[in-house]
């Protein structure tokens, strides 16, 4: 019975782990989407910002894709890991 | 009357033209409404035929399961057609039963086949001598060079969806039964690969009663934006085409990585599966960028958008680059089925192991992967970036490493070989021997220097016709004749077959070094008339009777075809004593395929080597989830 | 399209077969997104071919408002995923709404409002054309996502969904976040790279 609340509790604690990665991504992201509009309000008129977004955005993506669409999960043959 | 209705096909048809009709009103109506004219025949059809295909689509029954799962009904893990269906409402109707989705994709893929052909004999007919033979009539019309126009532009185009279908038929029937596999991965998405592509290719024909098209199979801008109405129905016809390559691909990819029999590794499968795969890597990602060529030009007829108009700052080549980019990678989607069938027939008839193996499976590979950065050869000529030209070369000129592979291992496997020679093993024979004339007139058309002077001209089309007849039509015919009695359970009538052969290897060695004369001689491609100075008029009479030759045998074929599935004698099991799985189960294919799994315990293509074998029944009962 | 994976199974279903049919489907729906990944590539060359270092003059704010939308509704569906693994059905269902009309407020704003008040016209000329390609492109593929997540809504309300068995979801959560990961390429394409012509 007290091992069945202890699996609870790592469970419990398991998910809000992933719920906390979520917001962190998310402030990440905005974070970013901020600094690439500020680059587009400042470097509007210079041609040698746009490798700078192009970073920003492949960083993003990253993120996206490694966080939100787990795509570790296609290559591992056990799945779920819950 | 109302018998008819329990036929998927007549259901999709009837659909498909309440759904094309409903599309064209909503186009008037929504017109009406912004006060333009009320009629516009290019913005209708694209509407009418986009809602008409939806249609045909819901009327076949192939969304009827998907819209099940979407409103919460489970939908069964493993799936099967409704037993009380007789045999012909299976097969023209949503079927999921992976064989019968072959043998609709090899119908559907004939007769588009003899359709294309047909046209390529009436241009043929044209071609025959000097001076305008058939098409005299007004140049807009069809009876006049219009007309001619549409029908190479539409040979070329239709032989493509044909051969589409028919490599889908090859790889549908044969990868599950060569993997041991009940069924494909996703055999609802499989179904609906299968009949996306029947109001698609109805598109794609529509074409001719509508004006026809006039800029060849490229459909290039800015001529596209000019052409008759039919250019509208033709890009959307090959846009939505795209669909069934694109999901099929899919469902090939998934069905070989995860659906193999117990100890098939990735060296143990069949060379076939090896060159399905690399097919698969080609269609499932290159398709999207004919789609958005294709798309984009529609747009640009449709809304005015002007992606390749100059005066409104567009680029005609950024269409040539991205037609490309999957319609140079398409030509070894042809060919890699029908290099693989040769690779699977071959030791069968030598009585020896395949020379490589690892090399020839890896060989299809490289290729597929090649065959995405070679594009731009198709573009010396057409006012491109020219330091593009000779990168494109290089990288054009290293496709012929893994061919050569595949090469060698045909030779050395046939070296010192028993051979017999029945149909199958002579149709293999011939591709080998036509595919490399096609794969010899291949370096001077990518070699920057000698292909300024062949661009356009016949002799290109002698060398495509000689690496698509040896790359797919031989090997494609090669894979009925011996797969035959899998289908049907019958032989053919073997006399046909070796007439059929023989008229169609000599018709099209004539056809094709043919084409390459006239070519050097100065006769350009797309056009009706020459001059009888050029000296090459019977060069042009000798091709086009090669090409009726060839149409009899053909004809040939099908009467052997039809007339032995059901007259034919029965069949054994395996009556090429053949080591691959489907021949280890009895003729005509049972519906589940395989009673008892199956495991790998050899290597496919040790034949002639005591005792060995490659697969057997698993002898303990099945784990569960099997 | 991502609709089209097969998705949905019998409770009696055992968790190998489970595993197995989930492992297949999620294959297949990230091959699917690869290819889609070259249908956008294209998309992307031809704003590079065409528009080259310039873009058009366009307003900033509702843009970037936009593209905040977006991002915070890959969030909630992010959050809606993790909670129907853990059997949170609350948050799970509360997730996929907000998903949801974000989805909706963004697909709004492109059409109603940037479409109508951007100053381009698709038939004027190739900045027009090549704006309304990208954009319309992307809204296509949001709304199919929305329609997607409705019957994941749907179908979450009657329960259908189980820590075991929800690649359902799993799906609709990997083609929302392409969806957004497409965005993420595509808002500086658009709107922040290069100089608007004088």
């Amino acid at each position: 019975m007290a091992k069945d609340i202890q699996g609870f509790e790592a469970l419990e604690q398991q998910k809000n782990d992933k719920y906390m990665i979520g917001i962190t991504v998310m402030v990440i992201l905005l974070v970013m989407t901020i600094g690439e509009f500020m680059l587009g309000e400042v470097g509007a008129s210079s041609n040698g910002w746009i490798w700078v977004l192009i970073l920003i955005g492949v960083f993003k993506a990253y993120m996206v894709v490694r966080e939100y669409m787990h795509i570790g999960r296609v290559f591992s043959p056990d799945e779920e890991e819950h | 009357m109302k018998d008819l209705f329990k036929y998927g096909l007549v259901r999709g048809l009837l659909a498909m033209v309440i759904g094309t009709l409903a599309g064209m009103a909503l186009v008037s109506v929504v017109r009406l409404a912004l006060g333009l004219s009320i009629w516009n025949p290019d913005a209708a059809w694209t509407v009418g035929g986009i809602l008409g295909t939806i249609a045909f689509m819901i009327g076949v029954g192939s969304l009827t399961d998907w819209y099940r799962a979407a409103s919460g009904k489970p939908l069964g893990m493993h799936t099967h057609d409704n037993p009380d269906w007789s045999p012909l409402q299976r097969y023209l109707g949503f079927s999921v039963d992976h064989k019968v989705i072959g043998v609709q994709y090899g119908v559907f893929g004939l007769i588009l086949f003899l359709l294309a052909g047909t046209f390529a004999l009436i241009f043929r007919w044209e071609l025959a001598a000097p001076g305008l033979q058939l098409f005299t009539g007004e140049v807009e019309s069809l009876a006049g060079l219009t007309g001619f126009n549409t029908m190479f532009s539409l040979h070329g185009m239709v032989m493509v969806a044909a051969i589409l279908l028919c490599i889908a038929a090859m790889m549908n029937y044969l990868v599950p039964l060569m993997i041991g596999a009940q069924d494909m991965a996703f055999p609802r998405l499989n179904g609906f690969s299968f009949w996306i592509t029947v109001p698609s290719g109805l598109l794609l024909l529509a074409a001719l009663p509508l004006g026809g098209v006039d800029t060849g199979w490229v459909g290039y801008p800015p001529l596209s934006t000019r052409a008759p109405l039919g250019m509208v129905t033709f890009y959307l016809g090959v846009y939505l085409f795209g669909f069934s390559g694109i999901l099929g691909a899919i469902n090939i990819i998934v069905t070989i990585l995860k659906m193999r029999a117990k100890g098939m590794g990735m060296f143990k499968m069949p060379v076939f599966v090896w060159a399905s795969l690399a097919t698969a890597l080609i269609q499932f990602a290159a398709t999207q960028l004919i789609g958005l060529s294709f798309l984009m030009g529609l747009l640009q007829r449709v809304m005015d958008m002007g992606f390749f108009d100059i005066a409104k700052g567009g680029d005609v080549i950024l269409y040539q680059h991205l037609f490309w980019f999957y319609s140079h990678p398409a030509v070894y989607v042809f060919v890699l089925p029908g290099l693989g069938v040769i690779s699977e027939v071959l030791p069968v008839f030598a009585r020896k192991p395949l020379y490589g193996y690892k090399w020839v499976a890896l060989s299809s590979v490289g290729i597929a992967l090649v065959g995405y950065l070679v594009w731009a050869h198709h573009m010396f000529t057409s006012g491109m970036q020219e330091y593009l030209r000779v990168p494109f070369m290089v990288s054009t000129l290293l496709v012929a490493v893994p061919t050569g592979v595949k090469f060698f291992s045909w030779t050395a496997t046939l070296w010192q070989g028993k051979l017999i020679f029945p149909t199958p093993m002579l149709f293999a024979l011939g591709a080998i021997m036509i595919f490399l004339v096609g794969g010899l007139s291949g370096p001077p058309n990518a070699l920057v220097s000698t292909d300024l002077y062949t661009h356009d001209t016949y002799f290109v089309v002698g060398h495509f016709h000689a690496t698509l007849f040896g790359g797919f039509v031989f090997p494609f015919m090669a894979a009925l004749y011996y797969w035959f009695p899998k289908l049907t359970g019958r032989m053919y009538n073997e006399r046909m077959g070796k007439w059929h052969f023989w008229l169609q290897f000599v018709g099209f060695s004539v056809q094709t070094l043919g084409q390459m004369q006239v070519g050097l001689l100065g006769m350009r491609r797309r056009v009706a008339d020459y001059d009888a100075a050029l000296g090459i008029t019977t060069g042009q009479l000798a091709v086009t009777i090669a090409a009726f030759v060839i149409a009899l045998g053909i004809a040939l074929m099908i009467y052997n075809l039809i007339y032995s599935a059901s007259y034919g004698e029965k069949a054994a099991a395996n009556p090429w004593r053949s080591r691959s799985p489907e021949f280890q189960l009895p003729s005509p294919v049972p519906v589940h395929n395989f009673d008892h799994p199956i495991e790998v315990v050899g290597n496919p293509y040790d034949y002639g080597l005591k005792d060995s074998i490659y697969v057997r029944p698993i002898s303990t009962p099945a784990a569960p989830g099997d | 399209m991502a609709g089209m994976v097969e998705t949905t199974l019998p409770h009696s279903a055992t968790q190998a077969e489970l595993q197995a049919s989930a492992s297949k489907n999620r294959l297949g729906l990230w091959i699917f997104l690869l290819s889609e990944v070259f249908l956008f590539g294209g998309i992307m060359v031809s704003r590079v071919v065409l528009w080259g270092p310039t873009r058009p003059e366009l307003e900033q704010l509702p843009a970037f408002f936009l593209t905040s939308v977006l991002l915070l509704s890959s969030f909630f569906m992010n959050r809606a995923e993790t909670a129907v693994v853990y059997g949170d059905r609350k948050i799970f269902l509360n997730g996929i709404l907000a998903t949801m009309i974000l989805g909706i407020i963004f697909l709004f704003g492109v059409v109603l409002y940037e479409w109508p008040f951007s100053g381009l016209n698709p038939a004027n000329n190739v900045y027009g054309a090549v704006f309304f390609l990208m954009t319309g492109m992307h809204a296509l593929h949001v709304l199919s996502g929305v329609i997607f997540l409705g019957v994941i809504y749907r179908n979450g309300r009657k329960g259908l969904y189980s820590p075991q068995n929800h690649f359902a979801v799993e799906g609709a959560a990997v083609y929302w976040h392409f969806v957004d990961v497409v965005w993420i390429f595509f808002y500086p394409a658009i709107y922040l790279m290069g100089v608007p012509p004088l």
